[in-house]
């Protein structure tokens, strides 16, 4: 049990799949420009983490290893189809506007490199823990700069009006640039408050 | 065929500036951001990329319009566009290997890395989404790439001349390099527009 | 040997485990994505040609564009009973970020436009995008077709997005220019 948390809590802090691996960048900057679109990918993409590390971890005594990579990509192509037809069927706003991102969770770094990292080596359980782990440091981290991005370009939070509404919103926070900067910003300022903790 | 050529031209110009792959649309970053350190390997990835990119859509444009389209198998196509490019990265560097080496030395080492690279997958489907012909595509996938290519020698440009630079400790490495990629992003934006 | 044998049966085996379920999850979902883009399509449809009852989808025989970045893509029939009454037609058009696609409802008895939607866009976020907004949409509602359509005489443009009202503008002169072949045929 404590194993499980130890490997849950990795995810979302020690090695947190987007500030501190630097992997699986494009959704992140690509669908934050709302909030409700950054929870529903984040959902989309521990769902096929999960899954995905869940069977693969299950049969990782049976996969023989010239062929690991081929049936992971498999596996994961899968649950990413699964999720964009459920999504297509069930939220068709969502999926519009998020368009290309559901289909590319399959190339999503994330899912292939826990697949081949941890997954196929440990057992189900710690999988999941890691799984979860990554997952929710990945929604985590979309949340966050969905939020502000959505605060300062639409003035609003989750689609609700929370600036007055004179408040012109600020373009640039939702062209590309504006998530650039804004992650570059918050790494800078992971590394600030890491280096403080060391001392 | 002066519209055709018109035709060709605006998906050039959309491709390669206006909805350029990485500043304007934010796929493909994973390499952007871990092959942009100097510019000789920037030009191999971009060169690589190239490659890979204008066969994989050729490839699964094919696929789909012969045989997804008329077997209504829409719904395999995540999966199967995938494992084509897997297996056509494989067959390029052993291909490469035998009878180019020179190529291959070039390239090689970059070759394994673009499976996992989204842009090649965005491009196979964004090709038969919006309904290219094949020369459109071959046009469309050059051109994204080329895009890709000019954004990373780009980037790896400013990130020599950053290596001299005096930053603050915290933004030493990657948040200066979202943050010029910010300001590359800034002048992206002024070729919005172009292509009406 | 025994290898290969061993290796391709696992590929095998994960294969057909994913063809099964990704099939079952089509043959779930395939019908519900059929009805909702129908529903939407009709929604849309019913907003931009408010009076008529049903619409019916027209089969084009001839090449649809005219001028250069404007195409009609589609054209459904507005019916009242049995009576057309109109035409609705679906615009493509370059605008600022790229494609545009608009509905564009004309009714062929009063001469007018009925009203317009903006189906897809990639204009810019906070500037562009506006044209979907009703305050701008609603000035085409209504709008004689000998109008002359033009920005600040009788169309008020989007604040700083003058490419993409005129974009507006050019796909419903398109949609205008070709019911008129429609009629004259």
């Amino acid at each position: 049990m404590r194993q499980f948390f130890f490997y849950f809590k990795n995810g979302i802090f020690g090695e947190n799949p987007i500030l501190r691996l630097m992997i699986g960048l494009c959704s992140v900057l690509a669908v934050s420009v709302k909030g409700e679109n950054c929870l529903a990918m984040g959902a989309g993409v521990i769902f096929v983490l999960v899954c995905s590390s869940l069977v693969i971890s299950a049969i990782r005594h049976f996969v023989p290893s010239q062929v690991r990579i081929p049936i992971f990509i498999v596996i994961i192509s899968t649950f990413t189809t699964i999720v964009d037809l459920v999504m297509k069927a069930y939220l068709p706003a969502l999926s519009r506007a998020m368009g290309i991102f559901i289909p590319l969770i399959v190339v999503n770094c994330i899912i292939m490199g826990r697949a081949e990292a941890f997954a196929s080596r440990k057992p189900i359980v710690l999988a999941l823990a890691d799984a979860l782990g990554m997952g929710v440091g990945y929604t985590l981290v979309i949340t966050a700069i969905g939020v502000v991005r959505e605060l300062f370009g639409y003035g609003s939070l989750f689609s609700r009006q929370v600036l007055p509404p004179t408040y012109q919103g600020m373009m640039f926070m939702i062209l590309p640039p504006g998530a650039f900067l804004l992650i570059g910003i918050y790494i800078a300022m992971l590394n600030y408050f890491g280096r403080r903790r060391e001392k | 065929m002066n519209g055709e050529l018109v035709m060709l031209l605006k998906i050039f110009l959309s491709a390669a500036f206006v909805d350029n792959i990485i500043l304007a649309r934010y796929i493909g970053l994973c390499p952007y951001i871990g092959m942009s350190s100097n510019v000789a390997n920037s030009i191999g990835m971009g060169m690589a990329v190239t490659f890979v990119m204008v066969l994989a859509s050729c490839v699964t444009w094919a696929l789909w319009k012969f045989v997804f389209l008329p077997l209504h198998l829409e719904y395999f196509r995540i999966m199967v566009f995938i494992l084509v490019i897997a297996v056509l990265v494989q067959l390029v560097e052993i291909v490469l290997k035998k009878n180019m080496p020179n190529l291959y030395r070039a390239m090689g080492i970059y070759l394994p890395l673009i499976t996992t690279n989204c842009a090649i997958l965005a491009v196979a489907f964004l090709g038969v989404d919006y309904g290219y012909t094949l020369l459109q595509v071959v046009v469309y996938s050059i051109s994204v790439a080329l895009g890709f290519t000019v954004a990373l020698v780009l980037l790896a440009g400013i990130r020599e001349r950053l290596r001299f630079a005096r930053l603050s400790p915290f933004y030493q490495g990657y948040p200066i390099v979202f943050i010029a990629t910010c300001l590359l992003a800034i002048a992206f934006l002024g070729f919005k527009g172009l292509v009406r | 040997m025994k290898g290969i044998f061993r290796v391709a049966w696992a590929l095998m085996v994960v294969c057909l485990l994913a063809a099964i379920s990704l099939a079952a999850v089509n043959y779930v979902t395939k019908k519900e994505i059929e009805r909702r883009s129908a529903e939407e399509l009709r929604e849309k449809l019913q907003v931009v040609f408010p009076s008529a009852e049903r619409f019916e989808r027209m089969n084009l025989s001839h090449d649809l564009s005219s001028r250069s970045g404007v195409s009609v893509l589609e054209v459904y029939h507005a019916l009242i009973g049995e009576d057309r009454v109109g035409y609705v037609l679906r615009v493509s058009v370059m605008g600022y970020g790229g494609e545009m696609v608009l509905l564009v409802g004309i009714s062929a008895q009063e001469k007018k436009i009925m009203g317009i939607q903006v189906l897809e866009h990639q204009e810019t976020p906070g500037l562009g995008s506006n044209i979907t907004e009703e305050r701008f949409l609603s000035q085409f509602v209504s709008k004689s077709l000998d109008d002359p359509f033009e920005i600040k005489r009788d169309i008020q443009g989007v604040t700083g997005a003058t490419i993409s009202t005129k974009a507006v503008i050019r796909a419903c002169q398109e949609a205008i220019t070709y019911f008129k072949n429609l009629e004259a045929e």
